[in-house]
């Protein structure tokens, strides 16, 4: 595991020394030697342990731990990574190191056994991510990467006093989180410090009303930031809340003020979230806005707090990172050859560009849960888990998927259907051999997990049981 | 020969084969298409003639936990699936001659493989959830047909709101799912039928059959099918007529049992269905777009079937979802000659004298007219008659179907004058040829002649008069139709159902709440960071006028002070000797004088 952090890391190092031209393949061959080593560690024994000695005199180690969630996010971010690279020939040095070094927090951060290890890491993602948009976003990137930065800081400010809290009302001294699940702590300290790390995850994740930075960040940030943050770096959220917030915090979490609250924002996400979709003229803007309401369901599973809603959270985590993924590596295409993300510029691309149409349409399809692709099954499980938890909020989620219908639809009728309206959009070329590259994996994965889940839930199955033991009053 | 009953689960994989194949070779789509449709039906039909003791099911493996992704084959499924690729088959073929001269001919049969793929999988699923995976499936590609001519004005509006309208009836269903599934634990059929009666499962029924008044277009979901006509039409009696449509109906005789133990459910599905079917069949009387006629028409006689199944008797119902899947398609596709030969047109007043232009089809639409109306004889007379006995129980549907029955034999009747007789005006008609009237040979035998092969009713004999009579009532009279204006007018605005659904749902809640809530995120949720940042920008102008103006006020004003305290020191610092001299003296002198003085 501590390969596959070292591989990103020297990658970027080697990137920045090596000549301008090389750069990209480099950081070509640094993704995909990363992700070569996560399919090896895949398709190992799990789950794996590694621990190292880093600050004794306070209990803090490098302390890494691969299971069946980790590897699914680790996967994700490897793939991530070397389609984002891919997406952006031709950049300096700098973006591409910038890039490994995004890629290595985020691997750190789902591998990270040790509080005080996941918190630098959690930290470490937001420095290349700020250059990534101020440097190499649109229009508006200094606003944007600003709000960005500011917002997730209050949040990991917050986070931080949890976790100190966490270290020092333990009294274990000692951030390993195996050891920490030995305390136990009174029901109020366990409230007050679930409020402070909700904080921090809920604005990374992010839940409603915490999410006015992703519109801005997604529209701005070059694309391959809006997808590593799109499909990875939401995700950080809602695993802080399954491996830190769940398994240490029992008594709060299963408190029924606080379980109400969480689900009530989500449900609030889901809907809302895609109404605002519907309203929206900016092509990634609305993307963007779709990762709120999608996000919405993850957290909605979560807080099911039964083995079905959690395991479904995990599974549509790693299908938002897909179809999202995917949506965004298309939009930041058609960005290429237009240079305009108005959907109005748009309409009847599907005529010049067949295979683009067809590609969208189904990361569409993804998007909005069709059965035999990756949503469905995430959305299915999740709302199966919420009516075992409470009935009435799977009738309220519901109605969140033919939202998502309404709007999905309505972006690819007004960008890829209809007659053509603008001159300029006649002739544009279809997806080259290189996009065709990127897009099959993720197609090629959404329709794996759509038709053949049982590999998913059988890896996730153990994990989920853990927290789920911890979760039994 | 091989036995083919055991293989039977490989009969989805051949459409979805062809499927592939077409997108990938892009040549000869329409006969691979067809081939691959042959091939299913082939296989169905040997594995339907094969001996078998009951039902025979096919695991492969846990698809989500506690559902399987299984098959299952027992008569209703052999019924479905000889439907679904016998029809398909036909109008693959139709489709051929049809779509000959269209952009995008590959696109088209692709769709249709899929379509056929999913349809397959939903009538062989062995489970609810699976069942979904194929209730979804059609949905996608009816909206990827309906849209097909895509640069068409309104056409992708209507594929989108047939998709949309569609997924509130699967919202519903969905819901319904979760429900048998938190109680049962498993949604495969046999668990469901065994299930007992709760009020718990009086709801799950419920929201399944507003799954089915969504996919089946039944109030309150039904105004998506008359737009869906769009559409190409063969794609119009393929999916929107013969076979999709039907799925609703499918669904209540799959879950017959379940069904039987929940009376009240089904008296909501009987009456559902006899309210959609006097409406629409009210609408078809006064519409003038012959597709729309035929679309009104369907919607009609799924609401008879609607209330056979919801009175229990899915035996009618899906003798009725056969014989219309033959006289329905049969019609489309003479629609789609008469189309075809007319240059796009479809409104029956831009019609008529079309009998010695168009003879065959003259004659192959009056089979399907009449089975439609339920002549005598004909296949529609007895399944309808089937849906009459089952509905004697109840005087208030038994009067419906009745003038439903009345109202068919109308419009029918009126579709036919207005397009064959009374004076030619065009110039333009030229009789179908090749596969695009060859085609219709089986649809019209089955049209005449399916009604000899449904379930046996003995003693009907009373309730037969009276539907023959009917018919031949409204038969007669749809020559010389004559309506009250008022309600022609309240028939031509399709009851207000459309409007109303457009205001609520498209200008108040999509345009308006849409636009409410994003004015909302921009301007009031945003207002949180955007205060604290004018907040903290605030502050920190404050503390620096603070440090500018305070602190460093201090340090200055300090300085200030000792500059202004040295100023006197500092005048006498001049370095001029004689100056430090005279003071050196002044000094000494007054210390000097001050100690005398002491």
């Amino acid at each position: 595991m501590t390969m596959l952090l070292a591989i990103a890391i020297v990658g970027a190092l080697a990137v920045l020394l090596a000549p301008r031209r090389f750069a990209w393949a480099l950081g070509m061959i640094a993704t995909a030697a990363v992700l070569g080593e996560a399919i090896v560690l895949a398709t190992g024994d799990l789950p794996l342990t590694e621990r190292q000695v880093w600050i004794p005199s306070i209990g803090a180690q490098l302390l890494w731990h691969l299971d069946g969630i980790s590897l699914l996010f680790v996967l994700l971010t490897a793939l991530m990574s070397l389609l984002g690279i891919a997406a952006s020939p031709g950049m300096p040095r700098l973006f591409y190191a910038m890039l490994l070094m995004l890629e290595a927090g985020c691997l750190g951060v789902f591998l990270a056994q040790d509080l005080l290890l996941f918190f630098i890491c959690f930290e470490a993602v937001l420095i290349p991510m700020y250059f990534l948009i101020g440097i190499w976003g649109a229009e508006q990137r200094r606003y944007a990467a600003f709000k960005f930065f500011l917002y997730t800081a209050v949040g990991s400010v917050s986070l931080l006093v949890g976790i100190m809290a966490l270290y020092l009302q333990s009294g274990l001294r000692t951030f390993e989180l195996p050891v920490l699940l030995t305390a136990s702590l009174p029901l109020g300290t366990e409230r007050l410090i679930f409020w402070a790390l909700f904080l921090g995850f809920a604005i990374k994740i992010p839940m409603f009303p915490f999410h006015t930075w992703l519109p801005d960040a997604h529209t701005q940030a070059p694309t391959a930031g809006s997808v590593m943050l799109a499909a990875v770096m939401l995700k950080m959220g809602t695993y802080g809340f399954l491996r830190i917030s769940l398994p240490l915090l029992p008594k709060a979490s299963i408190d029924a003020s606080i379980v109400q609250a969480l689900g009530g924002l989500s449900l609030v996400a889901i809907l809302y979230g895609a109404m605002v979709c519907l309203a929206q003229k900016d092509w990634k803007r609305l993307i963007a806005y779709s990762s709120v309401s999608h996000l919405g369901f993850c957290t909605l599973g979560l807080f099911s707090l039964n083995s079905t809603g959690i395991a479904g959270s995990v599974i549509q985590q790693l299908n938002h990172g897909i179809s999202t993924g995917l949506l965004f590596l298309l939009a930041g295409f058609a960005y290429e050859r237009r240079h305009t993300r108005t959907i109005a510029e748009y309409g009847g691309l599907g005529k010049p560009m067949p295979g683009f149409a067809l590609v969208f349409g189904l990361a569409m399809l993804s998007s909005i849960g069709v059965p035999l692709l990756n949503g469905f099954v995430g959305e299915f499980t999740i709302l199966r888990g919420a009516y075992l938890a409470r009935p009435w909020w799977a009738a309220v989620a519901v109605v969140g998927i033919v939202l998502s219908a309404a709007y999905m639809l309505a972006l690819y009728r007004y960008t890829m259907l209809g007659p053509i309206t603008h001159e300029e959009n006649r002739n544009l070329p279809d997806l080259s051999l290189r996009e065709w590259a990127i897009a099959a994996p993720l197609m090629a994965w959404a329709v794996w997990i759509g038709v053949r889940p049982d590999w998913y839930f059988h890896l996730v199955e153990g994990p989920v049981e853990q927290i789920m033991g911890r979760l039994r009053p | 020969m091989v036995n083919a009953l055991p293989s039977f689960w490989m009969i989805p994989l051949y459409p979805l084969i062809g499927a592939a194949v077409i997108a990938v070779l892009r040549r000869g789509s329409g006969w691979i298409g067809s081939a691959a449709v042959a091939l299913s039906f082939l296989h169905g039909l040997a594995a339907a003639m094969a001996p078998r003791g009951g039902m025979l099911t096919y695991e492969m493996y846990e698809w989500m936990p506690g559902i399987e992704f299984g098959f299952h084959w027992d008569e209703l499924s052999m019924a479905m699936v000889l439907i679904i690729t016998g029809v398909g088959l036909l109008i693959h073929l139709y489709s051929i001659g049809y779509m000959a001269e269209e952009e995008g001919f590959w696109r088209y049969f692709a769709y249709l493989n899929l379509f056929v793929f999913f349809m397959l999988l939903l009538v062989m699923a062995n489970n609810l959830a699976l069942l979904f995976a194929g209730w979804e499936g059609v949905g996608v590609a009816s909206y990827l047909l309906i849209g097909f001519h895509h640069d068409r004005p309104t056409v992708n509006r209507n594929a989108n709101k047939a998709f949309l309208y569609n997924r509130v009836g699967d919202a519903g269903f969905l819901m319904g799912v979760f429900i048998l599934l938190a109680a049962l634990g498993t949604v495969d059929f046999k668990t469901v039928n065994e299930a007992p009666a709760t009020p718990a499962m009086l709801v799950a029924g419920l929201l399944l059959a507003l799954g089915a008044t969504g996919k089946s277009a039944q109030l309150p979901l039904f105004v998506w099918l008359p737009d869906a006509m769009v559409g190409p039409t063969p794609v119009s009696a393929l999916i929107h007529a013969a076979t999709m449509v039907t799925a609703g109906i499918y669904l209540f005789a799959r879950l017959a049992p379940f069904y039987l133990k929940l009376p009240e459910a089904g008296a909501v599905i009987a009456a559902v269905g006899a309210i959609t079917a006097l409406i629409a069949a009210t609408i078809a009387l006064v519409e003038h777009d012959i597709k729309r006629i035929l679309a009104y028409s369907t919607i009609s006689q799924l609401g008879l079937m609607f209330m056979a199944a919801g009175l229990g008797a899915t035996d009618a119902a899906m003798f009725h979802v056969a014989t219309h899947a033959f006289f329905k398609a049969l019609l489309f596709l003479c629609a789609g000659n008469l189309i075809h030969a007319l240059r796009g047109e479809q409104d029956m007043r831009y019609m008529g004298g079309l009998k010695d232009r168009m003879p065959w089809t003259f004659r192959l639409m009056t089979v399907g007219a009449l089975s439609l109306a339920g002549f005598p004889g004909l296949a529609g007379f007895f399944s309808k008659d089937a849906i009459l006995v089952a509905a004697e129980g109840s005087p208030w549907l038994l009067g419906t179907a009745l003038t439903v029955s009345f109202l068919t034999a109308a419009y029918s009747s009126r579709m036919i004058w207005a397009i064959f007789f009374g004076r030619y005006e065009r110039d333009d008609a030229h009789e179908a040829h090749g596969v695009m009237l060859h085609t219709l040979w089986p649809l019209a035998v089955g049209s005449a002649f399916a009604g000899y092969f449904g379930p046996h009713l003995d003693g009907a004999w009373r309730m037969m008069a009276v539907s023959g009579v009917v018919s031949i009532a409204g038969l007669w009279l749809g020559r010389h139709l004559l309506i009250p204006t008022m309600l022609v007018k309240l028939f031509c605005r399709r009851w207000f159902v459309n409007e109303a659904y457009e205001f609520v749902w498209v200008r108040v809640v999509g345009r308006r709440g849409a636009d409410g809530l994003d004015w909302v995120d921009r301007k009031v949720i945003d207002l949180g960071p955007r205060g604290v940042s004018a907040l903290t920008s605030g502050c920190a102008q404050f503390a620096g006028w603070f440090d500018r103006m305070v602190v460093d006020g201090v340090v200055r004003a300090t300085a200030f002070a000792f500059e202004a305290a040295s100023f006197p020191v500092r005048a006498m610092q001049t370095g001029r000797m004689p100056q430090y001299g005279l003071m050196l003296i002044l000094t000494l002198v007054s210390a000097l004088g001050w100690y005398l003085l002491q």
